[in-house]
C-alpha cells in the first residue's frame, strides 16, 4: 500500500543518490588523471631516434644531476628545518617568538626568482665582487669566487626556499610529542641535546621525512634555477625535446622516467605520514617548558635562525627592492599592468574553477564516506601535487593537440573550413593544467575544514528536512568560509609562482609575471626582471601570513 | 490500533558486517524507550536505520503507519519526520540558537514560526537566549536547545544518541529527570541510546538490552532487572553473578552454598545457572552458612564483598557499611531469594 504509493520517491532514493554523487567524484578523477596516464602510456609508444639520442648522450647527466640536486636538497632542508623548528618550539631566547613565523618567509621566494637575485648579486659585475674588487684594488683573476651557477648553488638557493616545508611539519610533530617522552629522556640522565638526537628526532622521524619527500617534490619539479644555472636535468631534457626538437612523445617518455622518482617519493611520503600517527601517541597538549638560552648560546641561537631567513628572504628581498626602485619609473607602464593583469585573471580562473570542484568532490566524498572506491578515486584525483608542472603540461598538450588537430582536418575535409587550435593554444589548456596541478592544495584545505563539522551536524540538518545539497548550501558553505577562502587564495599565489607550465602551454604572446621575469633573467637583464620578481614575492607573502595565523592557533592550548 | 514506531525482523549490514539480525520491536505513541548495550552492539546502528542514514537489508520498519524502510527502498531522512539529538549536540554555530530551532520549520509562515520557536525556548526555559549563538552557551543550555530544535517540528518519533553523555554527572541525571517530564507532557514518542543503565532506568518506559546485534530483552526497567530472559542480560544489568547449582533428586538447586531453592521442571543431576544479585544474600550473624571473604570493596553507605564458594565459584553480597571484616576472614549470611533466575546451561551466550 504505502510502498506502492511511494515508489516514485525511490527515484531520489539512497543508491540512486549515492550513485550520482560517485560517479561526480570518478568523473573528476579520471578527467584529471587524463595528463597523467597518457604520460605513462607513452611508454608503450615506439622509441624515436631521438630517444636513442637522448639516452646516448645527456640522459646518464639528468640522471646523475636530479640524484645528486636531491641528495643536497634534502640534506640541506633537513639541516635548516629541523634546527630551525627544534631551537623555536623547545628553546628560548630573544626573539623566538618572531623567528616562528619569520622562518616561514623564504617560502614566499619561489627558488627561479632567488637564482635570479643571487647571480646578479654575485656574479662578477654585481655589488659584492664589485665591492671587493674596489676595496682589495683586484683585478679579474686576481681572485677565486665560488661559482653561483653550479649545481652546488642550485642546491642553496633550493634549499634556502623549500628548507620551511621541513620546518612547519616538523615544528608541528615536536609541539605534539609527549611531553613525557622528554622529560623521561632528561630523568634518564640525557641532557639536551642528547635528548635532541636520541629522543626527539627518531621520534619524529616520520615527519622529518614527509616533509623532506614534499621539498623533493618541488625540487625534482623545478625547471627556472636548473635552466638558468645551465644543470641537464630531466625538467630541462624535457623542455629541450619539445621546444627544440619538437619531439611531445620522447618528451612524454622522459617525463615518464622523471614520473618514477615522483611515485618513489609518493610512497615515502604516505608511508611517513601513516606512521606520524602512531608517534604521536599523546592527546596532552600541555606546554612545554623550553629550555632558556643565555649568553653565547642564545647569540648562537640568534644566528643561526638568521640564517636561513637572512639568505632565503632578506638579502634576496631587499635586492629585489632596490632593483625594483631603481627602475621603477621604466618598468611600470602599461605593459606591466597587462602582466598582472594577466597573471591575476589566469591565477583567479584556475584557483575558481578548483575551488569549484573541489566543493563538489569534498561534499561527494563526505557522502559517500563508507565508499572505498570513492576515496580512492579522491586519491588519485589529487596526486597531482606530486607532478612536476613540466610534464603535466606534456601530459596536457598531447591529448589537446590530438583533439585539435582531429577536429581540424574532420572539418577540413567535411565543410573546407579550419577550426585552428581551439583548445592546444588557448588558456583552457593551461588553466586545466594548472587544475590538475593545485586540485589536491584546493581539496586538502576543504578536507581540513570538514574535518571540523562533524556527521551529526549533516545528521541533524537532514532529520529537519534538509536535502543533501542544501545541506551543503545552508550548512557545508558557511561553516566552511574561511576554509574556501585559504584554498581559492592557496592555488592562486601557486598559479602566480608556476613558471614551466604557463612557459609550455601559454597562448602566443601571453605573457605573465613569472614568465616576464624568467624571459628579462634570460637576457641578463636581471634588473629588470626585478619588478616582475618583486611583485611574485609580494603575492607569494599572503599564504604565509595565513599559515602564521594557523600556526599560532595551533600553538594555544 | 498502530504503533508508532514498528521494526519488523530487520537487518542491516555494513558489507560483509552484520550490525543488526533479525530484530523486531514495537513501541506506542508516547512511550519513551532506550537502547541499551555496549559498545559496538549495533544500538546506534539501528538508531541510525530508523532516522533513515542507513539501509535494511531484510525486514521493515515503519513509522507512525507508514513503511519508510524495507530492502531496496530506504526514505531519505528529511521525509521521515524523525527528531536527532546528538552527543555533541550539533548545533549550527553560524546560526543563532532561535534560527538553530526554526531551523527545520521552513514550511511554517513567518508567525507560525516566530511562534513555534519561542514556545520552544519556553518549554526548554531559555528564553532569554534567542539571539545567542551556540558557542556562548554552556553545555546543559546547548544540550537544551539541541532537544528544543528537534522537537520543534513535532517529529513523529524522536531519537536521541548517547544525550547526556558528555555533560558531568550532576547535571547528567538532573537534565535526565527534566527530560523525561517534558516528553511525557508533550506525549512524544522518543528512542535514546545510551549504555548508562541507570540513565536508561531513569528515563524509559521500555528499555531494550542489545548484543552482538540482537535484541536480547524488550521489557521494562523491573522485569528487566529482576526476570532477565538470559545470562547476557542477567550479567549485563545491575550487578550479580551467575553461579552454576546442580539439580538434585529432589527437585532442588544445590551447590556450595547449601540447598539454593526448589525447581520444579527442569532435568535432575545436571548443572544450572542461578541468578544471584548481592541483595539475595543477607548478611546474619546467627547463619551457620559460613563464606571466606576473597575480596572487599567499601563504597561509603556500604560494603559489597566477594565470597568463595567451596567449589571456585565465587558470590556477591552487599552489607552494611560498618560490617568490616578482613579478607580471610569468614562471612555469616543466610540466602534471601524473593524470586529466582535459573538458566539452562546451554544458554552460556545468552
Amino acid at each position: 500500500m504505502e510502498i506502492t504509493q511511494r515508489a516514485k520517491l525511490s527515484l531520489f532514493s539512497w543508491r540512486i543518490y549515492n550513485a550520482r554523487w560517485l560517479a561526480v567524484i570518478t568523473v573528476v578523477a579520471i578527467i584529471l588523471w587524463l595528463p597523467l596516464f597518457i604520460i605513462i602510456a607513452s611508454l608503450g609508444q615506439p622509441f624515436s631516434d631521438n630517444f636513442q639520442h637522448i639516452a646516448n648522450t645527456v640522459l646518464p647527466d639528468y640522471l646523475s644531476n636530479s640524484l645528486i640536486l636531491m641528495l643536497g636538497v634534502a640534506l640541506g632542508t633537513f639541516v635548516l628545518g629541523t634546527s630551525a623548528a627544534w631551537l623555536t618550539t623547545m628553546c628560548s631566547f630573544p626573539g623566538r617568538r618572531l623567528f616562528e613565523w619569520a622562518l616561514l618567509l623564504p617560502m614566499a621566494m619561489p627558488a627561479y626568482i632567488i637564482a635570479y637575485t643571487y647571480t646578479g648579486m654575485l656574479d662578477f659585475a654585481g655589488p659584492l665582487q664589485t665591492f671587493l674588487r674596489e676595496t682589495f684594488a683586484w683585478r679579474y683573476g686576481d681572485y677565486w669566487f665560488p661559482e653561483i651557477r653550479s649545481i652546488g648553488g642550485a642546491i642553496c638557493m633550493l634549499s634556502l626556499v623549500l628548507y620551511p616545508y621541513v620546518y612547519l611539519i616538523v615544528r608541528a610533530a615536536f609541539l605534539n610529542q609527549s611531553h613525557a617522552l622528554l622529560e623521561v629522556s632528561r630523568s634518564l640522565g640525557n641532557g639536551p641535546w642528547r635528548t635532541l638526537f636520541f629522543v626527539a628526532i627518531p621520534a619524529a622521524r616520520p615527519a622529518i621525512v614527509a616533509g623532506m619527500t614534499l621539498a623533493l617534490m618541488e625540487t625534482l619539479a623545478d625547471y627556472g634555477t636548473v635552466q638558468y644555472f645551465g644543470i641537464s636535468t630531466f625538467t630541462t631534457g624535457i623542455f629541450r625535446t619539445w621546444f627544440g626538437l619538437g619531439d611531445l612523445n620522447t618528451a612524454a617518455q622522459l617525463s615518464s622516467m622523471l614520473l618514477f622518482f615522483v611515485a618513489a617519493l609518493i610512497v615515502i611520503e604516505r608511508h611517513s605520514r601513516s606512521h606520524m600517527r602512531f608517534h604521536n601517541t599523546t592527546l596532552q597538549k600541555t606546554h612545554l617548558p623550553r629550555i632558556p638560552l643565555t649568553g653565547t648560546n642564545a647569540f648562537f641561537a640568534v644566528l643561526w635562525c638568521c640564517v636561513p631567513l637572512g639568505f632565503g628572504f632578506i638579502l634576496p628581498a631587499t635586492q629585489l627592492l632596490a632593483w625594483a626602485l631603481e627602475t621603477w619609473q621604466t618598468a611600470l607602464d602599461w605593459s606591466f599592468a597587462k602582466l598582472v593583469f594577466n597573471s591575476f585573471s589566469l591565477a583567479a580562473i584556475a584557483s575558481i574553477v578548483c575551488l569549484f570542484l573541489a566543493v563538489l568532490v569534498c561534499f561527494a566524498q563526505r557522502i559517500m564516506h563508507k565508499s572505498k572506491w570513492a576515496s580512492l578515486a579522491l586519491r588519485a584525483a589529487t596526486l597531482g601535487y606530486a607532478v612536476p608542472g613540466t610534464v603535466i603540461a606534456v601530459g596536457v598538450l598531447i591529448p589537446f593537440a590530438a583533439f585539435d588537430n582531429g577536429l581540424d582536418r574532420w572539418l577540413v575535409k567535411n565543410f573546407s573550413v579550419s577550426s585552428g587550435l581551439l583548445l592546444s593554444g588557448t588558456l583552457i589548456a593551461a588553466v586545466f593544467a594548472y587544475v590538475v596541478r593545485f586540485f589536491s592544495v584546493s581539496v586538502q584545505t576543504l578536507e581540513s575544514g570538514y574535518a571540523k563539522i562533524y556527521p551529526s551536524i549533516d545528521h541533524s540538518a537532514r532529520t529537519l528536512g534538509m536535502r543533501p545539497h542544501k545541506v551543503l548550501c545552508k550548512i557545508h558553505l558557511p561553516m566552511l568560509k574561511t576554509s574556501l577562502v585559504a584554498a581559492l587564495l592557496l592555488v592562486f599565489v601557486d598559479v602566480l609562482k608556476e613558471l614551466p607550465t604557463t612557459l609550455i602551454l601559454r597562448p602566443f604572446n601571453f605573457n605573465t609575471l613569472a614568465v616576464r621575469a624568467y624571459e628579462l633573467a634570460s637576457d641578463e637583464r636581471l634588473i629588470d626582471a626585478s619588478s616582475s620578481a618583486l611583485a611574485i614575492v609580494l603575492v607569494g607573502l599572503l599564504p604565509v601570513l595565513l599559515l602564521s595565523r594557523a600556526m599560532n592557533q595551533q600553538t594555544k592550548p | 490500533m498502530s504503533y508508532q514506531l514498528s521494526i519488523d525482523n530487520a537487518e542491516l549490514k555494513y558489507g560483509a558486517l552484520t550490525a543488526v539480525s533479525g530484530l523486531s520491536l514495537d513501541l506506542n505513541k508516547g512511550e519513551i524507550a532506550c537502547l541499551l548495550g555496549p559498545s559496538g552492539c549495533g544500538k546506534s546502528s539501528l538508531q541510525r536505520a530508523i532516522a533513515g542514514f542507513e539501509p535494511i537489508s531484510s525486514g521493515k520498519i515503519a513509522l507512525a503507519g507508514q513503511i519508510v524502510s524495507r530492502p531496496g527502498f530506504t526514505l531519505n531522512p528529511e521525509r521521515r519526520h524523525v527528531g536527532m539529538v546528538f552527543q555533541d549536540f550539533a548545533l549550527f554555530p553560524h546560526l543563532s540558537v532561535e534560527n538553530n530551532i526554526g531551523f527545520g520549520l521552513r514550511k511554517l509562515s513567518k508567525d507560525e514560526r516566530k511562534q513555534r520557536i519561542s514556545a520552544m525556548l519556553t518549554m526548554v526555559g531559555l528564553e532569554k537566549y534567542a539571539r545567542k549563538f551556540p558557542h556562548e552557551l554552556s553545555g546543559g543550555q546547548q544540550q537544551r536547545i539541541a532537544l528544543a530544535r528537534a522537537i520543534a517540528p513535532k517529529p513523529d518519533i524522536l531519537l536521541l544518541d548517547e544525550p547526556f553523555s558528555s555533560l558531568d554527572t550532576a547535571l547528567r541525571e538532573a537534565l535526565a529527570k527534566d527530560v523525561r517530564v517534558l516528553l511525557k507532557d508533550h506525549n512524544i514518542t522518543a528512542i535514546f541510546v545510551t549504555h548508562d543503565q541507570q540513565e536508561a532506568f531513569a528515563i524509559a518506559d521500555k528499555v531494550g538490552v542489545m548484543n552482538s546485534g540482537k535484541l536480547l530483552q524488550w521489557d521494562t526497567p523491573y522485569q528487566l532487572y529482576h526476570k532477565p530472559k538470559n545470562r547476557f542480560v542477567a550479567n549485563f544489568i545491575g550487578e550479580g553473578h551467575v553461579v552454576n547449582a546442580r539439580l538434585n533428586d529432589k527437585g532442588q538447586l544445590e551447590n556450595g552454598l547449601g540447598i539454593i531453592t526448589e525447581a520444579n521442571g527442569w532435568e535432575t543431576g545436571r548443572d544450572y545457572g542461578v541468578l544471584l544479585r548481592p541483595d539475595d544474600l543477607v548478611f546474619n550473624p546467627e547463619s551457620p552458612l559460613k563464606l571466606r571473604i576473597k575480596d572487599k570493596l567499601f563504597r561509603g553507605a556500604e560494603y559489597l564483598y566477594q565470597l568463595a564458594l567451596t567449589d571456585d565459584q565465587y558470590i556477591l553480597c552487599v552489607t552494611p557499611s560498618h560490617v568490616d571484616f578482613a579478607i580471610g576472614d569468614t562471612l555469616s549470611v543466610s540466602v534471601d531469594l524473593q524470586h529466582v533466575v535459573i538458566f539452562s546451561n546451554d544458554d552460556i551466550q545468552g
